[in-house]
């Protein structure tokens, strides 16, 4: 039987790429996440937490064993379809979220070409 | 003896030794004639046998080194043994600290350029060089460097070093100098010199080196400890060159590097083509706090990685800085025991790399700055580098090679002073550093008490050995309680453990080295959390030492135990997870919590089981299986109730779906936010621009 081009690819934990359409789809549900040569996280649902929220501080003062909720915060991002947590960031209060994956579509479309679907 | 000309032309008219400029001589250099005349005289199947022969060989140096060391780097074997071509590029390398045995490339190739035609050095058979310079490879000033050339019939056919890290170098402050403010307060810097001949040490020579110390016997054994692993090196190479014949086993030695690209070329032509970018944040300089960035982005193209640092905070004015020969080298570990883990270990890695480091940063300080620390920040930019090329590395088929960010922070200690046998003495309280928690797995948790981001093959302290050793003898030792990252699978936990003060003649010095402990800095992946953080800790006048004479000492489960619940008396302190050197006598207590590994995959999709069965064992709490997990159980049986678990992960997902907000809509808020200022005061600009 001849081989096909799949026509998703999974490329993180909670993320395939549609090689037909070019978008993110969440791997759990295929909600799409939009465009693929986008950061994945501008089609999610994104939340500031409290460091403290996750990781309980034992003592109070200045050093809690806990992050320090004005130093850092963690941004989670879900489906905004299931829910499913996708990514988790750590980072100062304002700062930029990070672009971590952008993958050349065209290189991923050539070396999946002929493979069965996943 | 005078170096074969062939060597001379590759290496020693072009030499720069401008720091800027050397970490390009990371990379492997040019084929001589003679190792390009020999590259294929051994079948595929000899060769294969021969390159194990030089891991056995690599390995055994280790293993004497770590059986004759005094200082705890040494006998746990965070430390390194290299082999190299006789240009100086490693060939093969043995494990504690791949990047120990990469950077020792340097002092080889400087020695060959400096020294091989100075008619007052030169080089000879038998002959012992030692280094302890970071701008030459030696990474910070502890990690000194032993290093040999391995001369057969008057043919230099190779070179054999050995690296670890000294407890004490004479620096502004015991151990590592996190307070240093300059080059010239961070212990002793020896370039690459000649410290023996004809296989013997110049006694004078490293007696000076002692004395340059706060423990001058210490670091001389130690010294010798390096030197009989390089002995037993080049006495085992040399028999093979013997028998081989040196034209064949120059050869050889070379085409462990260029095989070595080979197959690094292979693997990565198995990833996706695509930029893969981290950042991370360390909380503190030295001597002071505030927030660091190291970013990294890694442009993975055919078999060529490009890794750019653009975005990296500033030289800051204490010891958190590396000289920009270093950060190459840190991507050793995320490559050689991970993504390569079945490759030998060669600088033909190197050679598919391409580093852009902009002027000034941590990572790329000036010759003049303090970097008694430097592992510090290259911790933070291996932790980067690592969730980057994880990513990279997913849809291939080596997911089964792949894990969280194993643990990048931790408070290690040290101690110097006079010990309970009146002797001056020195170590390092490795185990919460060594002893941390690997990442979590695609299909398992992190290991607990794994080992450090630097080097996944070492170990923790011998608990007896040092309290032979020093006026103090440990507490308690646990598995970190929620000392990891949590996820569907979690991050392995690092080791809780804490010391008492015990007969302590006079005063000992005390400190803690690490970070980590308003900022984590071992990411989770994939929607994993990071790891814990970890602050300073102690306890002065407790009357732990009467409590256990008495038999009242109940051990605490957790040094959150001992401090929430005040289990001796004392005055509780609490600090960075760097802080200054302190004098403690008897009964004084220094708690250090090793930090975990970073999780791995949503934490609702975590077996119910496997949150009961970390929850019985103490490595998670009581709040982290409810709260986090979203797990119900009985208390007295653990059994987990099955349907109420799925409703509460059910509503959890819901929740979800109605506090997270839509793209444009969160950042419109986010932006208005920003750290505290005196949190930016090293970081340069906020938020700047990154690769």
């Amino acid at each position: 039987m001849a081989e096909q081009t799949p026509t998703k690819v999974q490329v993180a934990e909670y993320l395939d790429i549609n090689l037909g359409t070019e978008t993110w789809e969440c791997n759990k549900c295929g909600h799409g996440l939009g465009a693929a040569t986008q950061n994945y996280k501008e089609g999610c649902l994104i939340r500031d937490r409290s460091p403290e929220e996750i990781h309980q501080p034992i003592i109070e003062g200045e050093y809690t064993f806990a992050p320090d909720p004005g130093w850092c915060r963690i941004v989670e991002c879900y489906c905004p379809n299931c829910g499913v947590l996708i990514d988790t960031e750590y980072l100062p209060p304002g700062h930029p979220l990070t672009h971590d994956m952008e993958i050349d579509i065209e290189q991923l479309k050539a070396k999946h070409a002929g493979n069965e679907e996943k | 003896m005078s170096i074969q000309e062939d060597i001379q032309e590759v290496i020693m008219p072009e030499f720069d030794t401008n720091i800027e400029d050397l970490f390009a001589r990371m990379n492997p250099e040019p084929q001589t004639s003679l190792e390009e005349e020999y590259a294929d005289e051994m079948s595929d199947i000899e060769f294969s046998i021969f390159r194990h022969k030089l891991a056995t060989i690599a390995t055994e140096g280790k293993e004497v080194m770590a059986k004759l060391g005094v200082s705890s780097a040494l006998r746990s074997e965070d430390s390194g043994t290299g082999i190299y071509t006789a240009c100086g590029d490693m060939s093969s390398a043995a494990a504690g600290v791949y990047y120990h045995a990469l950077s020792g490339q340097l002092p080889v190739k400087y020695t060959l350029s400096k020294w091989g035609t100075d008619t007052s050095v030169r080089i000879e058979d038998g002959d012992i060089f030692f280094s302890t310079d970071p701008i030459y490879g030696a990474t910070h000033t502890p990690d000194q460097i032993a290093f040999m050339p391995v001369i057969v019939d008057g043919v230099l056919v190779s070179w054999v070093s050995a690296v670890a890290h000294q407890a004490d170098v004479g620096a502004m402050e015991p151990g590592l100098s996190a307070m240093s403010t300059n080059a010239w307060s961070d212990g002793v810097r020896l370039l690459p010199h000649k410290i023996g001949t004809n296989f013997g040490l110049r006694e004078d020579l490293v007696q000076s080196i002692g004395n340059m110390t706060r423990v001058p016997d210490e670091q001389i054994l130690d010294i010798k400890a390096r030197v009989a692993a390089c002995t037993r090196m080049v006495r085992r190479l040399k028999d093979l060159a013997e028998t081989l014949g040196s034209e064949i086993f120059i050869g050889a030695v070379r085409r462990c590097v260029d095989d070595g690209r080979v197959q690094v070329r292979r693997r990565l032509m198995e990833f996706n083509d695509g930029t893969y970018r981290s950042t991370v944040f360390i909380d503190g300089v030295g001597g002071d706090m505030g927030l660091q960035r190291i970013h990294c982005a890694i442009t993975k193209k055919d078999d060529k990685l490009t890794v750019k640092l653009e975005g990296t905070s500033p030289q800051n004015p204490f010891s958190f800085n590396a000289y920009a020969s270093m950060p190459v080298t840190t991507l050793a570990n995320p490559f050689f025991s991970y993504l390569l883990s079945d490759v030998p270990p060669s600088v033909g890695l190197l050679d598919q790399i391409e580093m852009e480091i902009p002027d000034g940063t941590c990572l790329s300080a000036s010759a003049d700055a303090a970097v008694s620390c430097s592992l510090w920040p290259t911790f933070l930019l291996q932790a980067a580098a690592h969730c980057a090329t994880m990513k990279m590395a997913f849809d291939s088929d080596h997911r089964d090679k792949l894990s969280a960010t194993q643990s990048a922070n931790a408070v290690g200690g040290y101690g110097v002073g006079v010990n309970q046998h009146g002797l001056l003495a020195a170590d390092l309280y490795v185990d919460p550093v060594n002893g941390s928690g690997g990442g979590a797995r695609p299909d398992a948790d992190g290991v607990d008490v794994f080992a450090g981001i630097w080097g996944n093959y070492m170990d923790t302290n011998d608990a007896e050995q040092l309290e032979i050793r020093g006026p103090y003898y440990k507490v308690y030792s646990r598995i970190a309680r929620d000392g990891h990252g949590f996820g569907k699978f979690r991050g392995g936990s690092g080791q809780d453990t804490a010391y008492v003060a015990h007969k302590v003649p006079d005063a000992l010095s005390h400190g803690t080295m690490g970070f980590g402990t308003k900022f984590p800095t071992a990411p989770g992946i994939f929607g994993g959390y990071a790891g814990n953080t970890t602050p300073g800790a102690y306890i002065l006048g407790s009357n732990v030492i009467d409590l256990m004479r008495s038999g009242e000492w109940d051990a605490p489960t957790s040094t959150g135990d001992l401090v929430e619940n005040r289990l001796c008396e004392g005055e509780y302190k609490f600090d960075y997870a760097t802080y200054p050197a302190l004098n403690v006598t008897d009964g004084d207590v220094w708690m250090m919590v090793g930090a975990g590994g970073g999780g791995w995959g949503d934490v609702l999709e975590r077996s119910p089981q496997m949150v009961v069965e970390d929850l019985r064992a103490g490595v998670i709490s009581d709040f982290t299986a409810k709260e986090i997990y979203k797990v119900a159980y009985d208390p007295e049986s653990f059994m987990v109730e099955v349907e109420e678990t799925e409703k509460l992960r059910d509503e959890t997902r819901e929740e979800r779906k109605q506090i997270g907000k839509p793209y444009s809509e969160f950042i419109q808020e986010w932006e208005q936010q920003s750290p505290p200022e005196h949190a930016l005061k090293y970081f340069g600009e906020f938020p700047g621009t990154v690769a």
